[in-house]
């Protein structure tokens, strides 16, 4: 894999690379993708993909609301960084 | 069952504390432990067999009040806001949370060395590994000290741990226990998976937790009319070349299937070629999947954020940068890398027709045997830091474990005797609702391979004696 | 001359009681951060649990849209980081959607065209963030709201026809119950792409606008940008593919700097969520909850009623407003009389108490016995408009109120002349001027008569007596 691949790919993964780890996770990034083109040996074109579990039902839920009152000011306590109720970041510029 | 009167008192409760503090010390197998929730027993609950019985989750379980590590920095001091359906339906059923074990960090990983926060022994010889990813589990179970823990497979985590440290691992079908409370690695695959030193311990366990969640809607129904039996006379297929095994794990294979033919039961010799291409489907799918499931963790809402970042999406990216380690990062980026417009094709929708074709295979197989028995792991537990077992190589040989998670059927490992003073685990593969018949399976067994003690194991009754 | 293509992207909030994938409420306006729990946060560990409301929902919004309905629809996962987004992947749908290739009948100017409709499919909606200074302040109330997408082929030229789309297409969503429309606040969203190109060339580079909050908006957008890159073709310049702001102190649109990172979404199915696959009962039920359109009823009341366009108009835009004109006109109203009351009197009374006619005591009954009242002469003009703003407000019927105040009006001709005398007595000059042929003063000797019998006059008689004597 080239190196532009992988910074593409951490960017889009949002992983910000130090010097340091760009060389190692390239060696480990390529030598699975390279491992993962045994894959082109099979044939299994006349397959469907199998993406999701066995459940043939369809599953929805009723629309009816239920919730624990505490629940919302405990999520908002794990929050790094919060002003009044609000969750804080920096300004998207 | 003394670990039904282990808790109750504030005696007992301080002696099974000491016991545990004991051997923590050499495995350090739980990142936190709470002992005292156990003292008042307050949770009895009549015709129970689980009443008041202790029992630890992996960290990626959530545990209302217990921290949710996932053994990692990112998540090093969230605390659940709520409990798991399987936890849940545990603590109806009288079930005493008493710790949340050690684990590869997000569940990534077969040696529990990956985690960021503790490094887990194992009890059979402290300079080797537990196995992973549910590897405090495992020692903690193996230790005697607690008679179940939860753990979760995605690609072997529950099994290949078990074989390692010498108890049962049982992967239930996928669906059969709800994930909700379950913190996702690959959504399609993972699995609560159950360990303990007793097969009617897991099946009691497993009963308390199956069945469809409303929370969440890949849960399946799973009625006792759904549960396959074994037969009387039970047919098993064996690999015909098991390739890449150990002396020891391959002596254990074939030991066991003479065994079996000895008791009279048939045993047939297959091949699944397919075995040479489930690690890398298996890679594919699960860094796929975990690529977008660990999205999540930006430093925004909770947990770790990096005192970094001027802008959102440089905060993200030294948050992750700080907050996972390595081996997360890798499987992030082969994830990512995968689900590109350009190599999708290439990688994960092949990846997910190979995977159809597993299901294809096994149930061809199935058709003519009804469990298939395997190594859990071409390996007993190796030494921390082994370099034959490169984090490459540890994948390579999860080619026995993923095929369960890839067609979604059950799979148990259990105890096939020690070799050179270590456990080595085998496995039977089951068709979908056969957790019955794995169970059922490893009776046969229970005599010949009795589960063994690790130096300084304790029963219940001794701890309290 | 160039030709114009104009696609829309359109988001409506389904209205439901909680939301799409947890049971939180689904309410706006709330304090920042309180209908959150740990699944609409993206907590580790927690999964998304369709709601029924919004399924059915948006396939009763594809049906009325005329989509093929998919026998299987999946979710997806869309890939991308931003602080309103807590998973940091949007579910969605992509390959399957619920509905696909359907159209919208549009009508501008009575003119009518098909716009046709690509998709439309399920969604979540992120949170929301205020900027300020150096921070950006998260609110996650809106997160995993139920959002339909609804995506047009690029089949408008103009920016009127957009905005006559997009009231047409608010009534459509407020009549189906789907969606309440509102732009203001956000429940219906609109982005434009506009591409212009030399006739017959096919479609150009495509721009699309943002930031548009009401259809005058999209409209003065589409207008701005369509003369802006005539311009630039015509001097043969390069219009960059961009995604542009549309600035509405200024009234232009503003190219928004593109992002650091191109997007690649990386689309895959979600596995947390089953496919869905609508059954023949399910589908019947979704058939009964279809209802005429607003463009086809004003259409219907033009012809059937002979309204003018105008009335029909204001009659349908609201489907309740539109039930209640044609019961009452079952009911034995005249549809004239009951057109003219409705557009006026009545609008005007339920515009001053903010209300629409369902949320009031008037039903069709008691409007229909107003009318009638009327009809036969037993209550003037006047009288009946009293009458209409206590029928709104009280539990009564018209009769009812009528009796009460005795405000049937006065038949008996000799009451009326001895008002009409005792008036003429008391106002010998108005006498005067209208015999010396100056005939303002009737008007005010008529109001005086009136106002004597308590309203109950008849005016037109009272003018007749009046004339008479002199
Ligand atoms: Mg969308
Ligand atoms: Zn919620």
């Amino acid at each position: 894999m080239q190196k532009d691949e992988l910074l593409i790919t951490a960017s889009l993964a949002r992983l910000e690379l130090r010097e340091d780890e760009i060389d190692r996770l390239d060696e480990a990034v390529s030598s699975m993708i390279e491992y993962f083109t045994v894959m082109d040996e099979i044939d299994v074109d006349d397959l469907e993909p199998t993406t999701h579990a066995f459940v043939r039902d369809n599953r929805t839920r009723d629309d009816l609301f239920s919730g624990d009152s505490s629940m919302p000011d405990r999520l908002i306590e794990n929050s790094p960084e919060r002003e009044d109720r609000f969750i804080v970041v920096p300004n998207v510029i | 069952m003394s670990w039904n009167t282990i808790c109750g008192s504030r005696e007992n409760a301080d002696k099974y504390r000491a016991y545990i503090g004991e051997w923590e010390n050499r495995i350090h197998s739980m990142l936190e432990y709470r002992v005292e929730h156990c003292e008042q027993g307050e949770n009895r609950i009549s015709g129970s067999l689980l009443s008041g019985m202790p029992f630890a989750a992996k960290d990626n379980i959530a545990v209302r009040d217990f921290k949710l590590t996932c053994g990692s920095r990112m998540l090093e001091n969230l605390v659940s806001p709520y409990d798991a359906t399987a936890v849940k339906r545990l603590k109806e059923a009288g079930c005493i949370p008493v710790a949340k074990t050690n684990m590869d960090e997000f569940g990534m990983g077969s040696s529990t060395d990956n985690s960021a926060l503790l490094v887990t022994n194992n009890p059979w010889d402290t300079d080797r590994v537990t196995g992973g990813s549910s590897g405090g589990s495992a020692a903690a179970v193996a230790a005697g000290l607690v008679p179940f823990a939860l753990g979760s497979d995605t690609g072997g985590s529950v099994r290949q741990p078990a074989s390692f440290c010498g108890v049962y691992g049982l992967k239930p079908t996928y669906g059969a226990v709800s994930r909700f409370g379950l913190v996702s690695y690959a959504s399609s695959l993972d699995v609560i998976g159950i360990m303990s030193r007793d097969i009617s311990i897991i099946e009691n366990v497993f009963n308390a937790v199956k069945g469809q969640d409303l929370n969440d809607q890949t849960s399946i129904e799973y009625r006792d009319s759904d549960s396959l039996s074994l037969a009387e006379k039970p047919v098993f297929s064996v690999l015909k070349n098991p390739e890449g095994l150990s002396l020891e794990v391959d002596e254990a294979y074939r030991n066991a299937a003479a065994l079996l033919r000895e008791k009279g039961y048939e045993v047939r010799e297959i091949e699944l070629p397919v075995l040479d291409y489930v690690v890398p489907a298996y890679y594919t799918i699960a860094t796929a999947e975990a690529s977008a499931n660990l999205a999540r963790y930006n430093g925004v809402r909770y947990g770790y954020r990096s005192s970094k970042g001027e802008t959102p999406s440089e905060l993200m990216k030294k948050t992750r940068d700080e907050g996972f380690g390595d081996e997360v990062k890798l499987r992030i980026l082969l994830g990512t890398y995968v689900l590109r417009s350009g190599f999708q094709d290439r990688y994960y929708v092949k990846a997910q027709k190979i995977r159809t074709r597993i299901m294809n295979e096994l149930d061809d197989v199935f058709r003519t045997s009804d469990l298939i028995m395997l190594p859990s792991f071409p390996v007993p537990a190796f030494r921390h830091g082994d370099e034959s077992m490169s984090q490459y190589q540890q994948k390579v040989a999860d080619k026995f474990t993923v095929t369960a998670n890839l067609a979604g059927i059950p799979a148990l490992s259990f105890p096939a005797g020690n070799y050179n003073s270590l456990p080595v685990g085998l496995q039977f593969f089951a068709p979908r609702y056969g957790e019955k018949m794995l169970l059922d399976a490893a009776r046969i067994f229970e005599n010949d391979y009795p589960v063994m003690n690790p130096q300084g194991f304790k029963t219940a009754e001794e701890i309290i004696g | 001359m160039f030709d114009t293509y104009i696609g829309l992207e359109i988001h409506i909030q389904l209205i439901t009681d909680t939301k799409i994938f947890c049971s939180c409420r689904n309410s706006f306006g709330d304090p920042p951060n309180t209908n959150i729990c740990p699944v609409c946060m993206g907590y580790p560990g927690v999964l998304p649990v369709l709601n029924k409301e919004a399924v059915r929902k948006s396939y009763i919004m594809c049906r009325a849209l005329n989509c093929h309905l998919n026998e299987k629809a999946v979710f997806d996962r869309k890939n991308y980081f931003y602080p309103d987004l807590p998973k940091n992947y949007q579910i969605t749908q992509f390959e399957y959607p619920f509905g696909i290739n359907g159209y919208f009948e549009n009508e501008l100017d009575g003119e009518l065209k098909r716009i046709r409709i690509h998709e439309a499919h399920l969604e979540e909606d992120a949170g929301k963030m205020i900027h300020e200074g150096l921070s950006s302040y998260c609110d996650y109330n809106r997160t995993g709201t139920p959002l339909l997408e609804i995506v047009t082929e690029p089949d408008f030229r103009t920016g009127e026809e957009v905005e006559a789309f997009l009231q047409n297409f608010r009534r459509t969503v407020r009549y189906l119950g789907v969606c309440d429309g509102n732009m203001e606040e956000g429940s219906m969203r609109c982005d434009a792409n506009i591409s212009i190109n030399f006739p017959g060339k096919g479609l150009g580079r495509k721009v699309e606008i943002k930031n548009l909050n009401s259809s005058r908006n999209v409209k003065l957008a589409l207008q701005y940008e369509q003369k802006r890159q005539w311009k630039m073709l015509k001097n043969n310049e390069f219009i960059i593919q961009e995604t542009r702001l549309w600035d509405d102190e200024k009234k232009r649109t503003e190219s928004m700097r593109s992002k650091e990172d191109a997007n690649d979404y990386r689309y895959f199915p979600e596995p947390d969520l089953p496919p869905y696959f609508p059954d023949a009962e399910f589908l019947d039920s979704i058939e009964k909850a279809q209802v005429e359109l607003p463009v086809a009823r004003k259409n219907r009341f033009i012809s059937e009623y002979t309204l003018t366009p105008d009335y029909a108009e204001f009659l349908t835009e609201e489907r309740d407003r539109a039930d209640f004109y044609e019961s009452a006109c079952t009911n034995g109203c005249d549809s004239q009389s009951a057109a003219s009351w409705l557009k006026g009197d009545t609008a005007k009374a339920l515009n001053v108490r903010k209300k629409s006619i369902n949320e009031t005591f008037l039903t069709v009954e008691r409007f229909t016995e107003l009318l009638k009242l009327l009809e036969e002469g037993r209550i003037n003009n006047p009288t009946a408009k009293k009458v209409l703003e206590i029928i709104i407000d009280e539990d009564k019927s018209a009769e009812e109120v009528v009796a009460e105040n005795g405000w049937e009006q006065l038949d008996n001709s000799e009451e009326l002349e001895a008002f009409v005398d005792k008036v003429l007595s008391e106002n010998g000059k108005a006498l005067e001027q209208i015999k010396s042929g100056d005939m303002k003063p009737v008007g005010f000797l008529i109001g005086q008569v009136m106002k004597l019998s308590g309203g109950k006059a008849d005016p037109k008689k009272v003018k007749e007596i009046i004339t008479g004597r002199i």
